[in-house]
């Protein structure tokens, strides 16, 4: 075995039209700007691929790229990327996979592989460190994704990397395997199958890889090791849950995605968490190589048979969200995914449209929230593109054009969203909004610390777009080195200053101080590995430099497609409707959000990278990016609260309420007023929008009550409703009589005349007990002359009764 | 009242005045069921402050505006698409624009865009929608310095003149605290081209009770309290009185034809750098003295809203007309002798030249009108009112 000092270089570009292979080199600018992985894939891709590619013609490039510490043996980096134009969303995509096929590329000498062209019929690509083979493919096609690997590979000893039916249909959901691991999402395999590539077969371990500098490595990596083993998500909860040790807490948090994003928390989720799961069948890992986290488990089913335990993103999808909570059922469907060579992510979310869309009667379908059966006959269905399968197969987005049904088609740029609802955590809906290759949970994971950790609050937008930008910047630079995402649990939370600092502490400067808190953070651990494999500099500012290039670039890119402000949106689901879950009925506010993030990533309100930021980050714009510097005036407001008046108005509104309830009992003019409205009669002041509220409301026995702050929760019959919060607080501060205010259409009256009336003088009776003479004068139309007996003996009772609540 | 032959009167604007009107803009959008506006102004006309107390109007509402306040004075073609991109990317569903003139033709235009699919991208050029169908609520915060124009259908988008009811704002807001203190001149030429375009619709033969009716409270409004203005006292609430008056104004202006003396003053104002609404007060006392020998009732029925009850009553019906001309006169003197710049008394005074006033004549040259536009023309180069009972 030969062995390479650093990393080859290496890039192998493959021609399926055409049959030519060629090699390259990477350039050290490039190497060093973009580091590897999906950041050098990227750039090699914009330096070929024009705007406007069909994403399934002969001119969408594909991409597989190794980072430079595959083969090192430093943690968990048996990890690849690919890249191409999406043919669901249009777009740019990336994604991540571990399993077999990385490391047997890696270690046959290449640190890239370009495909472009289309071959005339099937074929296989098969790599050794000689010689590039493309063999014919047509006896492999039909196959499902395992069938193909184990013909290609009987032995096991080489890496595959292969398409199931799915994508040999163009299915745009489509994925591609390395043994158990998939290229998940996007619809990578429908980009090989447009290609007519069936495989990819590696066979390496013909060089192995020594860092430049060994001494630095070995400390580094005995670091990362360490911090791994110490950290509780990462040496506990995945390596004994699998991801799916996710599904309680967030089914505590309500962000847990049930019957396409209705509810946010299900009762039943439990049965379907990483630890039951775990218990049920006996998980042992299953897992990518070298992994010290081991998140994949195996497991056997009471049938003897063995199966990849569902990931959590397959559990949310395929489980609460079809309303099913059968373990065994969801396992089945991940199966039939991974056979068909489909994202679990993007079928779920399809299956829950199909359920909500048959219950609105927009299309005609067996599919149930609920109901299994006819779910494994519409994956297939989809696979093979038969029947309305075959409009399922494109996704949600376009499904929701040809039949209705936008507001709860549950992707954004095409994409469907993955497992976490963000009404629960407004950092990841930002996340998802601007996520460059559409509804992403690994572009930014902000749901982590909202719900996970508890370091920021969930429903606030404060700090939330600078831990979005700084998190994109991490992960696309942890995508390039090339490792897994989750290491850095433990490289960002063990070292001593996250680590030793009191969680309130920590909170705080997170939640208020964000600019602080991340110039604090140690993750100098990813470029000390880095640095120790290719021998060049690379400190943590610097690599996190490099990952902002890396998202600009893909922005870049994007924008070239037309991707601007408008696609940066969430479903509209997450904008107007509450979650049954959550008795505030909280939506997401995001363009405060947007704005903000807009401003620390330099571009210009429209979503567009200015020019001055592709300078600063060294991107060449190929085209035109229709900026306007008449936009960058344009911004957006969320002009906040009142909450001084808010909380005056309520206490007012609250002991007002009491008080007309004490009257009724104490006076006998007020219980006379009373008695001309009908028992089972509900009246309500409010202030609008969603201010304060008292609800007052006679029973059926007749009695008078204080009902409480909340309108919304039983049949009002008269709703006299303040226009806005100024104009209640003129009312409250005693400057405008109830007459005059409705007089100056101040107040919104829905219901009876004569009760609105009586209502009215009711409300003017109890100011004249509740207030001296000089205000209670300014509050009335009309002082009255009571007898000092009624007045001074019924305001004792009043405020006695108020007060205690009787 | 007479009551025309035939006739009809439609206004869908909402008016929201007085203190705290401002407060009630969410209520008012979420009538339309709109949550997210497009805020436009131009911070030269009204500054920043104001645009900051607009913006306050939205606390406790929990709505994100889209806000641009760089609109400029004078509308322009080519803003239009990127204004519809901001639209379209604020995800906005309706417009809010703070000002007057031109900043408010362009948010007209915008609505129109916008409804009619328009996002300002380059596939919607050579787009032709003839009908947008109902538009998006357009929502006028209204400024000193307007003529009523804001509240009509038509809009000016920098090329074209457009017409349509449509096109009329949903809500006018009349709030002190955007009562912009702005130069006398701006806010008397404003008012005094409302209360021409109030006193012609008042004067018009097919104008409806309702049209007089908005037109009558434009005359009353504006004569009362445009001296006040001038003279600053109590200046917010006369400027409002004024504003309210110009928004009456241009609602009856809509419903009824230009007369003569704004035909007249618009062609007048190609030769002089006097603005429209000084030109159009030269012509005026000239113009309803020549409306006096022909309805020298309806004339009379102007000294209602220009003197008030009383004096109305007691005046006899034979003396109404020269009192109202006699008022016209004393108007324009009180707010002479407040302006820096005075309102000339002739056109001559205003340096126009004898060939533009002809070329104007021969114009508007037509059977019936002739005599009438010679004479008023007559009339304003003396300076003088003939009144012959």
């Amino acid at each position: 075995m030969k062995t390479i000092v650093g990393t080859s270089n290496r890039i192998l570009q493959v021609n399926l039209s055409s049959g030519q292979v060629a090699e390259f080199q990477v350039d050290a600018d490039d190497r060093r700007r973009f580091l590897g992985g999906k950041g050098l894939g990227l750039k090699l891709l914009y330096d070929r691929m024009d705007r406007g590619v069909d994403p399934l013609g002969e001119q969408n490039w594909l991409a597989f790229m190794m980072g430079v510490l595959m083969g090192t043996g430093a943690p968990c980096t048996g990890r690849f990327s690919a890249i191409t134009k999406s043919p669901l969303t249009g777009i740019m995509l990336h994604s991540s996979c571990g399993g077999p096929f990385g490391m047997a590329y890696k270690t046959a000498g290449y640190d890239g592989l370009l495909i472009s062209g289309k071959a005339p019929s099937p074929v296989v690509i098969d790599i050794d460190e000689n010689d590039v083979r493309i063999v014919d493919g047509n006896d492999c096609w039909g196959m499902d994704t395992q069938a193909v690997q184990k013909q290609l590979n009987p032995d096991g000893k080489a890496g595959v990397l292969a398409i199931g039916p799915a994508g040999e249909n163009q299915v745009l959901i489509a994925n591609v395997a390395s043994g158990h691991r998939f290229l998940g999402r996007g619809g990578m395999g429908a980009v090989m199958g447009s290609k007519n590539l069936k495989a990819i077969v590696a066979r390496g371990k013909a060089y192995r890889f020594t860092p430049a500098n060994q001494k630095l490595f070995n400390r580094a990596k005995k670091k990362a090791a360490g911090y791994i083993e110490k950290n509780t998500v990462t040496s506990d909860d995945y390596r004994n849950y699998g991801t799916s040790s996710h599904v309680n807490w967030c089914n505590d948090g309500g962000i847990l995605p049930v019957k396409n994003f209705q509810e946010g928390s299900h009762p039943h989720a439990d049965q379907v968490s990483g630890e039951t799961m775990r218990q049920r069948y006996r998980a042992t890992p299953s897992t990518c190589k070298p992994c010290s986290i081991m998140c994949g488990h195996k497991g056997t089913l009471p049938d003897g048979s063995v199966h990849q335990i569902p990931e959590y993103e397959t559990v949310g999808l395929l489980g609460p969200n079809l309303g099913i909570f059968e373990p065994d059922t969801i396992t089945a469907f991940n199966d039939q995914c991974g056979l068909l060579g489909m994202d679990t992510i993007s079928a779920g979310s399809v299956l829950a449209w199909c359920m909500e869309a048959g219950e609105k009667g927009l299309i005609a379908t067996a599919l149930t929230f609920g109901v299994a059966e006819g779910v494994a006959q519409a994956l297939d269905d989809m696979a093979w593109r038969r029947g309305f399968g075959d409009d399922m197969a494109d996704g949600t987005r376009l499904l929701s054009k040809r039949y209705g049904g936008a507001d709860f088609a549950i992707q954004i740029k095409g994409l469907e969203m993955p497992a976490y609802d963000p009404r629960g955590a407004w950092g990841q809906g930002l996340a998802y909004a601007v996520a460059n290759r559409g509804a992403c949970h690994l572009s930014a994971t902000t749901f982590a610390l909202e719900v996970g950790f508890g370091f920021l609050n969930p429903y606030t937008i404060r700090a939330k777009a600078r831990f979005v930008a700084f998190f994109e910047n991490l992960y696309a630079a942890v995508n390039s080195l090339h490792t897994c995402l989750f290491t850095s649990y433990a490289y960002v939370l063990e070292p001593p200053i996250v680590k030793y600092t009191p969680k309130f502490l920590l909170r705080l400067i997170m939640q208020y101080l964000p600019v602080v808190a991340i110039m604090l953070m140690d993750i100098s651990i990813f470029s000390k590995l880095w640095r120790s494999v290719t021998g060049l500099r690379l400190n943590q500012w610097q690599m996190l430099n490099a990952g902002a290039r890396i998202h600009v670039l893909e922005r870049t890119m994007n924008t070239g497609e037309g991707i601007s402000r408008k696609d940066d949106t969430l479903p509209r689901r997450f904008l107007t409707e509450g979650r049954g879950c959550d008795a505030k009925k909280r939506t997401v506010p995001l363009q405060p959000m947007l704005d903000a993030y807009y401003r620390l990533r330099g571009y210009d309100p429209h979503g567009i990278p200015t020019q001055k930021t592709l300078r600063r980050l060294g991107i060449k714009p190929k085209w035109d990016m229709l900026t306007d510097p008449r936009l960058d005036h344009f911004k957006m407001v969320s002009p906040g609260g009142k909450p001084v008046k808010q909380v005056y108005l309520s206490i007012m509104l609250w002991f007002v309420g009491r008080a007309i309830q004490a009257a009724a009992r104490v006076d006998r003019e007020v219980r006379k007023a009373f008695d001309t409205i009908p028992d089972g009669f509900t009246f309500a002041l409010t202030v609008a929008p969603n201010g304060p509220a008292m609800v007052v409301g006679k029973d059926q026995a007749g009695k008078v009550r204080y009902l409480g702050a909340n309108p919304k929760e039983r049949y009002i019959d008269l709703k006299l409703t303040i226009k806005n919060l100024e104009a209640a607080i003129l009312l409250f501060t005693f400057q405008e009589a109830t007459v005059t205010a409705v007089a100056r259409d101040r107040l919104i009256v829905d219901g009876e005349v004569p009760a609105a009336c009586t209502v009215v003088r009711i409300l003017d009776m109890v100011e004249v007990f509740l207030l001296p003479k000089r205000l209670a004068s300014l509050a009335v139309r009309r002082y009255p002359q009571w007898p000092p007996f009624r007045k001074y003996v019924g305001r004792a009772m009043i405020y006695l009764r108020a007060v205690v609540g009787l | 009242m007479r009551l025309p032959e035939a006739f009809s009167f439609s206004n869908p604007l909402k008016i929201n005045c007085g203190s705290r009107a401002l407060e009630n803009l969410p209520a008012e959008l979420a009538a339309f069921n709109a949550n997210a506006p497009l805020v436009l102004a131009s911070r030269d006309q009204v500054g920043k402050k104001r645009v900051g107390t607009l913006i306050d109007a939205f606390k406790t509402s929990g709505l994100t505006l889209g806000i641009y306040d760089r609109l400029p004075e004078q509308a322009q073609p080519a803003l239009m698409p990127v204004l519809a991109r901001m639209y379209r990317d604020g995800g906005c569903d309706s417009v809010i624009v703070l000002g007057h003139d031109s900043v408010v033709d362009t948010a007209k235009c915008l609505n129109l865009m916008v409804s009619a699919g328009f996002q300002g991208t380059p596939d919607d050029a050579g787009r032709d929608v003839a009908d947008p169908g109902p538009l998006r609520p357009l929502m006028l915060v209204a400024t000193a310095g307007g003529n009523g124009d804001e509240v009509t259908g038509f809009a000016n988008d920098g090329v074209r003149r457009l017409c349509s009811p449509r096109l009329i704002p949903t809500a006018a807001f009349i709030d002190p605290t955007m009562m912009v203190d702005r130069n006398d001149r701006d806010v008397v030429d404003g008012a005094l081209i409302a209360l021409v375009h109030a006193v012609e619709a008042f004067l018009e033969d097919t104008a409806g009770p309702m049209c007089r009716a908005y037109a009558q409270t434009a005359i009353s409004l504006i004569v009362k309290h445009l001296p006040a203005v001038l003279r600053k006292t109590d200046r917010q609430k006369n400027l409002c009185a004024v504003v309210n008056g110009q928004v009456a104004a241009g609602c009856a202006f809509f419903s009824s034809s230009p007369g003569i003396c704004h035909i007249l003053a618009s062609g007048l104002k190609a030769g002089s750098d006097l603005p429209l609404g000084f030109l159009m007060a030269i012509l005026l006392p000239h113009m309803v003295a020549e409306a006096g020998f022909d309805q020298p009732e309806r004339v009379g029925e102007l000294l209602y809203p220009m003197a008030g009850p009383d004096n109305f009553a007691v005046t006899a019906a034979d003396l109404q007309t020269p009192r109202t001309i006699a008022l016209f006169w004393e108007f324009i003197d009180a707010l002479n002798t407040e302006l820096s710049v005075r309102i000339p008394s002739t056109i001559g005074d205003a340096a126009l030249t004898g060939g533009l006033i002809e070329r104007i004549q021969s114009q508007l040259a037509s059977d019936s009108a002739d005599d009438h536009v010679a004479r008023i023309l007559e009339g304003a180069r003396h300076g003088a009112t003939t009144i012959d009972n």
